[in-house]
């Protein structure tokens, strides 16, 4: 049987599917229309198609080949449960290459440590110097630094070599802006003596985490947040460029895939955009260094397959957005099969999957771009009339109102404790007449009282 | 407000400008070396691709709107105990069936009683051989107004098994039969490519062997092709290259069925790959089948069936059946995967990735073609060669460590012990016989390991 002669043939090109499909428009709530088919013509308004990676606004990434010569760091978190699992998670976190910690105290907490010997023993054989802290500014940041400082000392550090800084909740920080209640705090970030390279501002949503919230609008209240340190930097006397290499955004992903890379991509345009009114010297301060948080919100306890599922995806938007950094979070509880399992995410999507070869590969897309676009688009009307009015539009303002951030039901665990030691005591008196008479050197008496065995506690108490 | 421009103060960058700042940034290192990577499909992924890149072309191959169906397997052993599973899945997550029925004796009524026929559709995975069987399949299609799919497939019996069912002319004439009779079924002929992938060949190779295998069918009963060809594909986890795959098909497909003006959609029905599969740490499964799923709704699949993360070693077990199910609807309902048909339309990678794909298959197609044909080649054993030899290959890359399975060869934890959990055979089964041809045997990368790791459990 003689066989059909194919030789001839070449690729045909179907028409494209555009034609074909009629009711294009799938649904619309207000003005958030949703098609299911896009095509170039979605494009034709859009201006940020030719940007680049590794130069400004930063578009596809902050360097000019991304995750093709360094990957994303992975960045894991647990749950202080006692001195010696925290110290025993720093030492392998250390050892995996993990350079980056926050470190988190809550009174909320069913364990705080108390006293100095219980720090000392949380870094007991950390290179400190090493590794870069960062502390929640919430009401036990005075506290927990004082104890940090002098466990710091102990080890024989100079000061001058710690290194890490301050992640802001960016919801509680859009309540205070306008208070100077921080301003002891402020003046240490933003002071390049004490702490020199203890410096850095993490400007986080973390507390949206258990929300469904709005992309934009997320973005939006990052911008805000991060314009108000620079403008706070500038008159502590900081220079642009040095306040904008210091910043950096600290995500929660949520669930919709192509959203929330839309929102990474468009988190850095904009933000090159604010960052360049200032007029810095370098480009790369216009960069925009991402922290990113699969965040847990919609994670059944019970199920691990389908919580795994859920922050796979997560992860992934969250590298296809061009994170630097990624906490991959499973589950609310913790256990070492899921924080094995965390890990493995991140180790999965690293050297299985090869998404690292090629910078931002959705670029391109019609409907990522388009994404990509109107999240700018909006985020940027958000900020615009935050600036000239200082308020949110006022749907914008009742979801916010819906949120409760964690920062404002913190203290309930705290029972009465009496210092015994008077000499603690006098110290712990200092501190309490500081804070009343609002000087500036509140830690430093902080630190004094830690050394002379004042514990966390009664230091937390005097402060609040 | 939304024409306004916000990065007017930026400038565009052209490839040239991009390529001119990654040569500044390395400091000296080689562009190519440094940044190329050379795939087992011979293609030479770049650092970025960006508008110059696209070409204008063919874009959606995607047959319709519908959104995928969640498609849950079921082995018949008895007729009572399936219908039940295939309602409890119905009514828990699973849009569509697969039924892989063993023996002509099946009682098809028993196994699809009440089950709603007008709006679940049903595929029939055959493991013999007769027209009666599926000529009563086509039948309830039409008295029941039913989506059927009968995978049917001679070439894909003789790959797996290195026979015939009966003969060539037997089997030929069963299928003719099919083909003319059976014309209620959504789809009665099927070319299936799981098993090249599941071998170790490379996604060229898949794609050129799948047209291959099709063009087959074609020369001989192209003018039966009265209904729509589903092709069942297993899908891997190089994410971007596994989109482009499916894409590349339909592109495929299109291409060849317009020169025997036969239908020039198809049907894909996807299932996760067992090629990349460990046994330890398997829990790592669940993040490999979750990108595999990602890439096939990506890629435009029809169907996709889901697999439990444990099915290489446990035997079938209804929860973890279930929870597999839950992974493929939280992908439909939860992520947002399903708004729009077109995601991957206009991404200058992937419509790069799919025509260079697509072009490097046609040319090996060709080849084929020229050297008499894929039934030829396969007698000839040199289609089982050439996947030898990729297959080979990947293995190489796996024993060194250049290509890692976490839990496997990477990321060990080495105190696990799993001897006494393993309730199936999980390696390949050596069992020489005398075959017509040499057949097609798939094997996972980590077995040699996994082995050895086994023996030293003691």
């Amino acid at each position: 049987m003689s066989r059909k002669n194919l030789q001839h043939i070449t690729l045909k090109t179907a028409e494209s599917a555009t034609k074909n499909l009629q009711d294009n428009v799938k649904f619309s709530s207000g003005d958030h229309t949703i098609k299911s088919v896009y095509s170039k013509t979605d494009l034709e308004h859009v201006n940020h198609l030719n940007f680049a990676a590794g130069m400004p606004p930063y578009l596809r990434g902050i360097s000019s080949t991304m995750y093709v010569t360094s990957p994303w760091d992975t960045h894991l978190h647990t749950t202080l449960t006692s001195t010696d699992n925290f110290n025993c998670f720093l030492k392998d976190r250390f050892t995996a290459g993990q350079r980056e910690f926050l470190l988190e105290i809550s009174t909320k907490n069913e364990f705080t440590p108390e006293t100095l010997d219980d720090f000392k023993a949380l870094f007991k054989d950390i290179p400190l110097q090493d590794i870069s802290f960062y502390f929640n500014t919430n009401t036990c940041i005075l506290p927990l630094l004082a104890f940090f400082i002098t466990t710091a000392e102990s080890q024989n550090l100079k000061l001058a070599f710690l290194k890490g800084g301050y992640n802001i909740d960016a919801i509680t920080n859009l309540n205070t802006l306008k208070t100077t209640k921080n301003s002891s705090l402020e003046a240490l970030v933003f002071s390049n003596t004490y702490l020199p390279l203890f410096n850095r501002i993490s400007i986080s949503t973390a507390s949206l985490q258990n929300q469904i919230f709005n992309p934009e609008i997320e973005l939006a209240i990052l911008l805000i947040c991060g314009n108000n340190q620079i403008e706070k930097g500038l008159d502590y006397g900081l220079k642009i460029d040095d306040i904008a290499t210091r910043l950096s955004f600290s995500f929660s992903i949520g669930l919709h895939y192509f959203s929330e890379i839309a929102k990474l991509r468009a988190a850095r345009m904009l933000w090159a955009k604010i960052v360049k009114s200032y007029e810095p010297k370098n480009d790369t301060s216009l960069a925009l260094h991402i922290k990113s948080l699969t965040n847990t919100n919609t994670l059944p306890n019970a199920d691990i397959y389908s919580s795994v599922t859920k922050s796979t995806i997560k992860a992934a938007s969250a590298i296809f957005g061009g994170s630097q950094s990624l906490e991959t979070h499973t589950n609310r509880n913790s256990s070492p099969e899921l924080e094995r399992l965390d890990h493995n995410i991140q180790w999965y999507l690293k050297e299985e999957t090869k998404i690292t070869k090629t910078v931002d590969p959705w670029a391109g897309s019609f409907y990522v771009e388009k994404q990509t676009h109107d999240i700018a688009i909006k985020a940027w009307g958000i900020f615009e009339i935050y600036k000239e009015t200082g308020t949110f539009s006022e749907a914008i303002q009742t979801e916010l109102n819906k949120l409760k951030t964690d920062n404002s039901q913190k203290n309930s665990t705290i029972t009465k404790t009496d210092c015994d030691n008077t000499i603690a005591k006098t110290h712990l008196l200092n501190i309490t007449k500081a804070v009343k008479q609002n000087t500036s050197n509140v830690l430093e008496l902080t630190i004094e009282a830690v050394k002379n065995g004042a514990s966390f506690i009664e230091i937390y108490k005097v402060l609040n | 407000m939304s024409n306004t421009n916000l990065f007017e103060a930026f400038n565009s960058v052209s490839a040239k400008g991009w390529k001119q700042k990654i040569q500044y940034d390395l400091n000296g290192a080689d562009y190519n070396n440094t940044l190329i990577w050379q795939t087992p499909e011979d293609i030479n992924v770049k650092p970025f691709y960006n508008k110059e890149d696209l070409t204008e072309g063919a874009y959606n191959f995607k047959s319709s709107k519908k959104s995928f169906k969640i498609t849950q397997t079921i082995f018949v052993n008895s007729e009572d105990k399936s219908n039940t599973l295939a309602k409890n899945a119905l009514q828990d997550g699973a849009d569509a069936l697969l039924f892989i029925i063993a023996t002509a004796h099946c009682d098809l009524d028993k196994l699809l009683k009440d089950i709603d026929l007008f709006s679940v559709p049903i595929y029939f995975d055959l493991q013999f051989c007769a027209s009666k069987f599926i000529e009563k399949i086509n039948a309830l299609a039409l008295e029941n107004e039913a989506s059927f799919y009968v995978n049917f497939d001679i070439i894909g019996h003789l790959t797996e098994d290195g026979n015939w069912y009966s003969t060539l002319q037997a089997d030929h004439k069963t299928l003719e039969t099919v083909l003319k009779n059976c014309i209620h079924l959504k789809s009665s002929v099927s070319v299936n490519l799981v098993g090249y992938q599941n071998a170790g060949a490379t996604i060229t190779q898949q794609l050129a062997y799948g047209l291959a295998h099709a063009n087959e069918y074609l020369n001989t009963f192209s003018k039966l092709f009265y209904t729509k060809i589903t092709f069942k594909v297993s899908v891997g986890s190089n994410y971007f290259f596994e989109i482009a795959k499916l894409r590349a098909l339909r592109l495929l497909w299109h291409t060849l069925a317009t020169e025997y003006d036969v239908n020039t959609q198809c049907n894909i029905i996807t299932i996760p790959t067992k090629r990349n599969k460990t046994i330890y740490e398997s829990k790592t499964n669940i993040l490999r089948t979750t990108t595999e799923y990602m890439s096939a709704v990506l890629g435009g699949a029809d169907n996709i069936c889901n697999v439990p993360h444990d099915t290489i070693f446990r035997k079938n077990h209804t929860s973890a059946e279930r929870m597999s199910r839950h992974q493929l609807q939280s992908l439909k309902e939860e992520h947002g995967f399903e708004n729009v048909t077109n995601p991957t339309d206009g991404s200058y990678y992937i419509e790069a990735l799919t025509q260079q794909l697509a072009d490097k298959a046609l040319t090996l197609f060709k080849d084929i073609e020229a050297q008499g044909g894929f039934l030829k080649l396969l007698k000839d054993g040199l289609i089982q060669k050439k996947i030898k030899e990729s297959a080979q290959k990947e293995q190489e890359l796996f024993d060194n460590g250049e290509l890692t399975l976490i839990g496997a060869n990477a990321h060990c934890n080495t105190e696990t012990v799993i001897k006494d959990k393993l309730e199936l055979y999980p390696f390949v089964k050596q069992n020489p016989r005398k075959t017509l041809l040499e057949p097609i045997i798939p094997r996972r990368l980590a077995e040699n390991s996994e082995q050895n790791r086994l023996k030293s459990e003691n």
